[in-house]
């Protein structure tokens, strides 16, 4: 299956976790399906299509810091010209908005770096000059794209994962990691309707593969601790990856909306 | 009505609501109880003690306002607590959490985390507010009832595991209901160090669930303040690889020394108890894989640790080898191994075997020079030295060496897989092998221990 690789690094970036909004803004170890999706829009410079879009990724940080961030907390003004005095000017304009600055919290993560796939692959040419400024996180998280490529992604019966975000259906096969709710698409046709799903975060690496003969002769103590799949099961693995106990790197292909 | 929709505030409130009607899912509940619990909520929320504990969950509501007048007190409940009863909707919107028609738009004082009355940030359309249905914003207004106060904050545990958000729920609901009982008590106990809190549930309900099941599930703790200017949530996830090893180890197999390793974890206060004390190990979970080698050193290798000036109270610092011989367990060694450090049986294997050569060498030879400066290394130098001279010793004697070339170089040598592994942690797993043989075979560990004034590896000390 042919899809764009992209590999990309940056300074910062945070991911905010939508629910909550005041005093502190915790960021996920990863980013959300919904970033990723805005993310390639940003790229092609549209709103596209979700269906029939798919991605995965590895994604790694050097450390999780905070930050004090001034948010303009903004509401509704009156409509009508500010009468009161502040610091001594009269503004004669009518107020349609009126904020106040605010800080909050960030956490942030350092350092990201990220090797995003994403199909269909007619889309490299996106990623080779993406149209809108190359962002991950917030605005001010800027990302640079160091190599895009097409790749032809291979079916193995084995494979290791790790670093990445799986579906979490997986938890019980991987038996690693935490899972989240994580926004999984944002409708832009639908007034910014969110969609939420669970995803497990795994971060050390578990390989996958089917039971062996040996494994079973082996002690339930003495075995290894993944329960791999009873029934044959095919990975999608990066033929350019390292090897490592026979498997290449699995990427996990998601998709937004199916 | 109620349904679980994966968000902790929602489902811990629907976990609450159902421990309350005493019911086994949120599915199972009818319009009796949530009346019921809507009205134990009216008649709870509004005075001590959970009023004052209130005050840091819904600020501003009408719970903890005294100055709102009846009528508009009695328009806050409708539309808030009461809200399942109504019709009323806002136009083409869904609730967040479940998908149904959303009723109103919530802010800060009906749900915590979010922004006070008016601010658009954060929402779509600049429509300030999120929207949401009754039956959600029940839940939310419940979730208190399932939550438990620490270090002035709220603490609730929520999971993937349904089973256990439920379980985590009740017991905090029971523990609720026997404060509201109290006639004397006007103020919400407090139960300080949120991380012991959080372990001990997990253990909890680990004893008369988890350990029955299949496979463990990722536990998150969410510690949270929605008071003023001091709005605050902190996250802690407990990875299913780390409950896994927990009800493993707390299990029939191990429950003897496991239990006798936590208990000696405990804050050394006359009140060992969680909520009163914190116990060391339990916290030290948290930094788990990151600082397995010095888990592995304090805790199942029994060393001395230097505690900080901060913890007088810090039991590590009083662990010691030789008083400690029978808390020694290889097996249970290996399965940390195994399920928190993801390593290979291979490379485990090979660790045992080198620890049951070691001990017969030196019960066979009573080399306990060999022990000692085995014990004592601490440059990478010293140890290879080391074992080439006694390997090189053995073979003059005509008999094979102590340690050949690649099992020297998977054990001490070989992080691929895992490059947090050194080889002072791979010592120190040898070294655990070694003083269970050499215990069970009634050698006398303490001869061949070092003096007290050296601190092995000086890995425990915190910097
Ligand atoms: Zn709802």
């Amino acid at each position: 299956m042919q899809v764009v690789r992209v590999e990309m690094e940056g300074l910062t970036t945070s991911f905010r976790y939508p629910h909550f909004m005041w005093g502190r803004h915790p960021t996920f170890e990863m980013p959300p399906p919904a970033t990723i999706y805005g993310h390639i829009c940003s790229a092609v410079g549209e709103w596209m299509d979700p269906i029939g879009l798919r991605f995965g990724y590895t994604f790694t940080h050097e450390g999780k810091g905070e930050d004090l961030e001034h948010v303009h907390a903004i509401s509704p003004g009156t409509g009508g010209p500010l009468r009161q005095r502040k610091r001594g000017v009269v503004f004669a304009e009518p107020v349609n908005i009126q904020g106040n600055v605010n800080p909050l919290t960030r956490e942030f993560l350092f350092r990201p770096r990220m090797t995003l796939y994403v199909s269909p692959a007619d889309l490299a040419e996106y990623f080779r000059s993406p149209r809108y400024p190359t962002v991950l996180g917030r605005s001010q998280d800027l990302m640079s794209y160091r190599r895009v490529e097409v790749v032809d992604l291979e079916r193995a019966p084995r494979a290791y994962y790790e670093h990445t975000l799986l579906p979490w259906e997986m938890q019980v096969r991987v038996r690693r990691g935490v899972t989240v709710l994580m926004p999984r698409y944002v409708d832009y046709s639908r007034g910014r309707e969110p969609a939420f799903e669970r995803y497990v975060i795994l971060q050390n690496r578990v390989v996958l593969r089917p039971v062996e003969e040996r494994q079973e002769d082996l002690d339930e103590e003495e075995r290894p601790v993944i329960r791999y799949e009873d029934e044959a099961m095919l990975h999608w693995v990066d033929p350019d990856s390292p090897e490592y106990k026979g498997a290449k790197r699995g990427v996990w292909l998601h998709g937004f909306t199916e | 009505m109620l349904k679980f929709t994966r968000h902790p505030f929602v489902d811990v409130g629907a976990a609450a609501i159902t421990a309350f009607a005493g019911k086994s899912r949120p599915e199972d509940l009818s319009r009796q109880d949530l009346d019921e619990v809507a009205d134990f909520i009216e008649r709870h929320y509004t005075r001590d003690p959970l009023k004052s504990f209130l005050t840091a969950i819904f600020p501003n509501s009408g719970y903890v306002q005294p100055a709102m007048k009846p009528e508009k007190f009695a328009a806050f409940l409708n539309r808030y607590l009461y809200g399942y009863r109504n019709e009323e909707s806002v136009s083409g919107l869904r609730c967040v959490y479940c998908g149904r028609e959303a009723s109103v738009r919530v802010f800060r004082q009906h749900v915590p985390m979010l922004t006070g009355e008016g601010i658009l940030n954060f929402f779509p359309r600049s429509a300030p507010g999120l929207p949401v249905c009754g039956f959600c914003l029940l839940c939310i207004q419940a979730f208190p009832l399932g939550a438990t106060k620490s270090s002035g904050r709220t603490l609730i545990i929520h999971s993937d595991d349904e089973q256990v958000t439920l379980r985590a729920a009740k017991n905090f609901f029971q523990d609720n209901l026997k404060y509201l009982n109290m006639r004397d008590i006007t103020k919400y106990p407090d139960q300080k160090y949120p991380r012991t809190v959080f372990v001990d549930q997990v253990l909890r309900i680990s004893e008369d669930y988890l350990q029955g099941q299949e496979h463990s599930p990722s536990i998150t703790l969410y510690h949270l303040t929605n008071y003023g200017t001091t709005a605050d949530v902190g996250i802690l996830y407990l990875p299913s690889q780390i409950v896994e090893f927990l009800s493993i180890a707390s299990s029939a197999k191990f429950g003897r020394i496991w239990g006798e390793i936590v208990r000696r974890a405990w804050q050394k206060v006359d009140d060992a108890r969680p909520g009163v004390a914190r116990n060391f190990l339990y916290e030290d979970l948290f930094e788990l894989p990151e600082r397995a080698a010095r888990f592995v050193q304090i805790y199942f290798l029994r060393q001395g640790f230097r505690a900080s000036a901060r913890f007088k109270d810090d039991p590590r610092s009083g662990y010691a080898l030789e008083r400690e011989l029978n808390l020694v367990s290889w097996d249970l060694t290996a399965m940390f191994l195994r399920e928190v450090m993801e390593m290979e049986a291979e490379r485990i294997k090979a660790i045992r075997d080198l620890g049951d050569r070691f001990s017969s060498y030196i019960s066979k030879t009573n080399d306990r020079r060999f022990f000692r400066d085995f014990y004592r290394i601490d440059k990478y130098g010293q140890l290879r030295g080391l074992l080439i001279k006694a390997s090189n010793a053995e073979v003059r004697s005509g008999r094979s060496p102590l340690i050949g070339f690649d099992e020297f170089i998977t054990i001490f040598e070989e992080g691929e897989e895992l490059p947090r592994i050194d080889w002072r942690l791979a010592r120190d797993l040898v070294l655990i092998r070694m003083i269970e043989r050499l215990h069970q075979e009634g050698k006398m560990i303490e001869e061949l221990t070092p003096e007290e004034e050296e601190v092995p590896g000086g890995e425990a000390a915190e910097g």
